[in-house]
């Protein structure tokens, strides 16, 4: 009896703790912003973006994905276009080619916010591009992309560089050997103009003054630079300064490099030779990839180059050979031997001395090495790439007398053929068929007639060090 | 009996337990279907308009911009506006949504005429560095009528209303009569140097300016106070509108229109019209602009032009001046232009600008000055015995004759009948002596 008057009111309270316990929260959902009635545009980021990455594309404006406080302005349609295709084309295919679908698809940021303008600081700087967490990447000012400008294409494709390069070192830790290199250089405030100019930051071998602040950043921004600007621009860079700086340089590159096919199976040669390509034929940065300008207006090579390691067409080669004809038969006595043709450029006045080494193969000496100067003058067109050599008066002196020497065979045979018509720059002449994508097209360079592809000199091409 | 109340409890409990799938609401839907109720009115309101929507929206910066507008249930929007030349007559297509934010949100989501205005970077119109014009691209529902739709800036909270157009407002704007309509009031707001509307025995100046979008507008009354009022304008098919109304005294001008080809003329909210006249000179007394810490401390000819501007009355300074500039060239040199200044609460100086071939010089002469009740005295002048204003004596000797002999002067605007205010230092003792040019 009592257990029963105990029991019930115990199930009653039972009844009302359980029965009486209403739903505390009310299931709706409130963030309508993606919410919108798709667009040609939207279909075509769906179909380019969503479906093939995973990724999601955001240009409306949204306050909240920048400064909530400040005014930035909203992107412009007809730029968001352009703007992904130079995603699609300078990062996710190159990374998708080397590296895989499955590797880009899992580390590529999910979300892409675009802005028109850039988001102003107090202190008189802009905002350019953030990246949050390897998810999420916010580029600005995109109303004011061009994507006939190269450099303009190149500088915001290195912050989409840099901060992926934050994703890889987050998966897989940065390698130790990095941290070392620059150890004591590295300077917190580094947008100091008095304490880091960019010419203190240079010779310190870092590649950009913002790769001083911390080695994390360095390392990012040292593989950015040299996937985007290349590795002819870091190769540049490198010598500009001092040997210490030079070394340190090569130091980091070489970390990078094995970081990347180490930690990441990456090929980052291949990768960096796909980038070049793409950035030579979607966005037409000609001009900066060009033989001229590396070897004319930066002089990154040795600016002598020798025929008998050049790579010649055979026109070049029967001209060569006549005049090697006619420096054997200039002395019965002595049988001079052409050794080599070298060609002496001097881009700070556009000339060229061509200076024929030779020795005699009979007589008393056949030891000593003679040279033969023979002067030109050239005009450079870094547009268009074109060389046009002129015959100027020769010097006076020892090697000018030798050159009397031969000086008839020579106008005939080699001047004429430098100053017949005006030739066109560019890498890797000897096989048509050869690409930036392939290996080495950097290593030879030189000139061929304009108009006749099939003639040409191709010189094997010696970076600078310090 | 236990037993009773035992099986009463438990019915009771029973009866009165809870339904657990029930959820206690105040009102009959859910949050999310009542805010959507309120984002699809809007929506449906936007894109119901048969023939677009006549617009206007607040900057903080400067004044109003009109737009005509038309929105689809595709989320696009598309608009033309008073802001320049082509936004006028070339319409623009955008996106815009209606958000759920705090309430339902008007949102211009892709950049277009109306993003020109808070766009943070200064050289796009002239604006703030980081803040353009100061006004809104989200905006939020405040109220409706049938026909209106009122809105707030979700960050500056500027004023924005949309109208809906007539049929035959909808063919103006998408037939170009919106530019030649703001040309037209434009060139005849022009025709005035000093406009202004007479009410009693006030007058009250009506400065339209174009450029900034504000109207400014003073009188001078009887107790010597000066009352000045400013409205934001925006141009519309017929003229212009100020959202926000003008004070004047007791009434509120809301627009201006075309009075014929030359005329303009004022309207209130009940329709009455007001006269906008061409007052012969400003309507604010010179003593009231023209100081060392006014709007102006600056009297002379343009910079770089030595041409006075006309006037209607004499002034022996304008054969001194003739004069001084044909001695100038007889010894090979050309006046510029001058400068009389206000240059602190106690000096003043007169500079000649010349030049000798290619050269420039200046000749300066310094004076003390007190200002009291409007005139104004020049004593104590000093550095013409040296520099520049000596070794030019032979050709600056009217001049300086002119000048040092003003005695007091009153500050007066001088009547003219060119578009021009031009202020004058009217010699009290010999009226045809006055120093005059223009305000810099």
């Amino acid at each position: 009896m009592k257990k029963i008057q105990i029991i019930i009111p115990l199930l009653a309270i039972l009844i009302v703790l359980d029965g009486c316990k209403k739903e505390d929260k009310i299931n709706f959902e409130f963030d309508e912003s993606q919410e919108f009635v798709p667009s040609e545009l939207d279909k075509w980021i769906e179909a380019t973006f969503l479906n093939p990455y995973n990724i999601e594309v955001i240009y409306r404006y949204n306050r909240y994905k920048g400064n909530v406080e400040r005014n930035i302005a909203p992107v412009q349609e007809n730029k968001v276009k352009d703007q992904m295709l130079v995603v699609l084309d300078g990062f996710l295919k190159p990374y998708q080619d080397v590296a895989g679908t499955t590797f880009i698809k899992n580390l590529a940021p999910k979300e892409w916010v675009l802005f028109g303008s850039t988001s102003y600081n107090n202190d008189g700087s802009q905002i350019l591009g953030t990246a949050a967490g390897a998810r999420n990447i916010t580029l600005y000012e995109v109303n004011a992309l061009d994507v006939t400008v190269g450099s303009q294409v190149r500088r915001r494709l290195r912050t989409i560089h840099h901060e992926f390069t934050h994703t890889l070192q987050q998966t897989k830790s940065m390698p130790l050997d990095f941290e070392g290199i620059s150890e004591g250089d590295y300077f917190n405030d580094w947008t100091n103009n008095t304490l880091n100019p960019q010419a203190l930051s240079d010779s310190l071998g870092f590649v950009s003054r913002y790769g001083r602040s911390q080695f994390f950043e360095d390392f990012a921004e040292t593989a950015a630079h040299l996937l985007v600007e290349g590795q002819l621009w870091y190769d540049r860079h490198a010598i500009k300064s001092n040997a210490k700086a030079y070394a340190r340089l090569k130091k980091k590159e070489s970390s990078v490099v094995t970081y990347f096919r180490d930690s990441h199976n990456i090929d980052f040669r291949r990768l960096q030779r796909e980038f070049q390509q793409v950035m030579f034929e979607k966005y037409n940065d000609k001009t900066f990839q060009s033989f001229g300008n590396w070897f004319f207006t930066e002089r990154l090579f040795d600016n002598t180059t020798y025929y008998n390691t050049a790579n010649k067409s055979a026109d070049v080669q029967s001209l060569v050979d006549a005049f090697g004809q006619v420096v054997y038969n200039a002395s019965t006595t002595n049988r001079y031997q052409m050794e080599d043709i070298r060609f002496m450029f001097n881009p700070s006045n556009n000339t060229l001395v061509v200076r024929v080494p030779f020795r005699g193969t009979a007589g008393s000496n056949t030891t000593t090495v003679y040279l033969a100067d023979y002067n030109f003058g050239y005009t450079y067109d870094a547009a268009t790439q074109k060389i046009a050599f002129t015959k100027t008066a020769q010097g006076e002196g020892a090697t000018y007398n030798n050159a009397n020497l031969f000086l008839t065979g020579f106008m005939q045979h080699i001047s004429s053929y430098l100053t017949g018509s005006p030739f066109i720059l560019d890498w890797s002449l000897e096989d048509a068929q050869r690409t930036r994508l392939d290996e080495g097209f950097n290593n030879t360079g030189g000139f061929y007639k304009e108009g006749n592809r099939n003639s040409f000199l191709d010189f094997s091409l010696s970076k600078k060090t310090l | 009996m236990k037993n009773i109340i035992n099986c009463l409890l438990i019915s009771v409990l029973f009866l009165t337990g809870c339904s657990r799938s029930e959820i206690d609401m105040v009102f009959d839907k859910t949050p999310e279907e009542r805010m959507g109720d309120q984002q699809r009115e809007l929506k449906n309101q936007l894109i119901t308009a048969e023939y677009g929507w006549k617009a206007y929206n607040e900057t903080l910066l400067r004044g109003n911009y009109g737009y005509y507008m038309e929105f689809d249930d595709k989320d696009r929007v598309k608009m033309l506006t008073d802001i320049n030349a082509t936004a006028s007559t070339d319409l623009r297509e955008s996106s815009y949504r209606v958000r759920l934010i705090n309430g339902a949100t008007l949102a211009f989501e892709t950049y277009n005429y109306i993003n020109l205005l808070n766009d943070p970077n200064p050289s796009v119109m002239n604006g703030q560095r980081g803040e353009g014009l100061k006004s809104d691209i989200e905006f939020d529902f405040q109220r409706a009528t049938a026909d209106s739709i009122f809105l707030k800036g979700r960050k500056y909270a500027t004023q924005m209303l949309l109208v809906r157009a007539s049929q035959a407002e909808q063919n103006s704007y998408l037939n170009g009569e919106y530019p030649s309509s703001i040309e037209e009031i434009k060139s005849i707001i022009s025709l005035y140097s000093n406009p202004a509307i007479a009410l009693g025995n006030l007058v009250y100046s009506f400065n339209i300016n174009s450029a900034s979008k504000v109207i400014e507008s003073g009188t001078l009354q009887s107790d010597g106070k000066i009352i000045m009022n400013t409205g934001k304008f925006h141009f519309t098919l017929d003229g212009l509108e100020l959202g926000g109304g003008i004070v004047l005294g007791d009434i509120t001008i809301f627009g201006v229109k075309r009075n014929g080809t030359d005329k303009l003329i004022a309207y209130d909210r009940n329709g009455s019209t007001y006269d906008i006249i061409n007052n012969p000179t400003p309507i604010i007394p010179l003593i009231n602009l023209f100081a060392y810490n006014g709007t102006f401390k600056t009297l002379g000819t343009p910079t770089e032009s030595n041409v006075l501007p006309q006037i209607n009355v004499d002034s022996d300074f304008k054969t001194v001046w003739q004069n001084t500039i044909e001695r100038f060239v007889t010894s090979g040199r050309n006046v510029r232009y001058f400068d009389f200044v206000l240059t602190n609460s106690t000096t003043a100086t007169f500079n000649l600008f010349y030049n000798a071939g290619a050269s420039n010089f200046t000749a300066t002469v310094t004076f003390n000055y007190t200002l009291q009740d409007g005139i104004l005295t020049l004593t104590n002048p000093s550095g013409h015995t040296a520099g520049n204003w000596n070794t030019r004596r032979a050709q600056i000797q009217l001049l300086e004759d002119f000048l040092f002999n003003m005695g007091p002067m009153k500050m007066e605007w001088v009547a003219t009948s060119g578009n021009v205010n031009v202020a004058g230092l009217h010699s009290v003792a010999n009226p045809n002596k006055i120093l005059y040019g223009i305000l810099k």
